[in-house]
């Protein structure tokens, strides 16, 4: 599946986008909950701080993610599953004005 | 002559540069000068695009803020100046478009927008522009925008990024379906570099100005995203909420309508 990063998501990643798929099947669902986890364990300790902590299980209150454009609370929330194909774009809070 | 029955004519020198443009021209100067836009925050992104507007020539302008000028505002709210700190922000404002632009009608409302007069704001104007700084602000226009079919600009900051969204309501999705379903809500004011807001206001002014002239919206139900860190500009297609408490109900009364 496409990982998208914006705003400074991308810059604690190192790039905009990326691929991840699951480790055996490729072909097959897996929750977003492991997908992050596996995205945490591939970018370290920046994006444990920043994005998502496996040990905590939560995302950074800062921080929101969609499934194909979609807001993963109005699904499964991060037990979603998520296939080769879908998207995942993580997104910053940005509401100040 | 500048006004003709206390409206703008599009042969004011003011308006040279953007009536040679043929998407506006002489009719698209008289449509702006008919429109009524709400702006709702008189904050960063409201100080460029509440000039943005009036340098437009938008007719009538209504500025919704119930805040005060503060010394932590002046990085960004060019609308102010140091010796404002502790007067009423949209009143301030109105006064300054005005300096700028004496033939435009600006009424400025000093009290929080809440469940009790925004109806009567949001159903009255034919735009709405968010430009506020929380998401329970942003949920309430979203809900009577939504309510009245009316469009709502919308955009963002934080830190070095900022975001612009166009709402029609019942044909793209709305905030809720985007944001309004988030579980945390982060605590304290965030930073942001002040010319960030610029640019985000400025986007919301721009895409205010295209919809009002009938053009079409380039947003389309896609949020874009910017970051000065590296100056990109991203689009995400964002799915509406088929459930959505508040534009579904607008999809049907459009559907209704079309009948």
């Amino acid at each position: 599946m496409k990982i998208k990063y914006f705003a400074q998501i991308s810059e604690w990643t190192g790039c905009t986008q990326e691929d991840f798929s699951h480790e055996e099947d490729p072909g097959m669902q897996i929750s977003v909950r492991r997908v992050l986890a596996g995205l945490a364990s591939r970018h370290g300790s920046i994006f444990q701080e920043r994005i998502y902590n496996p040990a905590s299980g939560n995302l950074q209150e800062d921080v929101f993610i969609l499934l194909n454009g979609c807001h993963l609370a109005r699904l499964q929330g991060l037990d979603t599953l998520a296939a080769d194909q879908d998207v995942v774009a993580v997104i910053p809070v940005t509401e100040a004005g | 002559m500048k006004q003709m029955n206390g409206k703008q004519t599009p042969s004011d020198p003011r308006y040279s540069r953007q009536v040679g443009l043929p998407e506006i021209g002489p009719a698209g100067q008289l449509l702006l000068g008919q429109k009524r836009v709400l702006v709702i925050g008189a904050g960063g992104l409201g100080s460029p695009l509440l000039f943005a507007l009036a340098g437009a020539g938008i007719g009538r302008i209504t500025i919704v803020d119930s805040d005060t000028v503060s010394e932590s505002n002046l990085n960004r709210q060019f609308l102010y100046r140091s010796a404002d700190l502790g007067l009423p922000k949209a009143r301030l404002a109105a006064d300054r478009l005005r300096e700028y632009h004496p033939d435009l009608s600006v009424v400025s409302v000093t009290e929080l927008l809440t469940d009790k007069n925004a109806p009567e704001l949001i159903a009255s104007h034919d735009l709405v522009i968010s430009a506020v700084d929380s998401l329970q602000s942003r949920l309430l226009i979203n809900k009577y925008c939504c309510r009245y079919g009316r469009t709502l600009v919308d955009g963002g900051v934080s830190g070095f990024s900022g975001y612009a969204a166009v709402i029609e309501p019942g044909r793209t999705p709305c905030y809720h379906c985007l944001f309004g379903v988030r579980e945390n809500t982060p605590s304290g004011p965030s930073g942001v570099l002040g010319s960030i807001a610029g640019i985000i206001g400025s986007l919301e002014a721009t895409l205010a100005i295209i919809l009002l002239l009938g053009l079409e919206n380039p947003l389309d139900g896609e949020v874009l995203f910017f970051y000065a860190k590296d100056m990109s500009f991203e689009r995400l297609k964002i799915m509406r909420d088929p459930d959505c408490p508040h534009c579904a109900a607008s999809g049907q009364r459009e559907a209704e309508q079309t009948k």
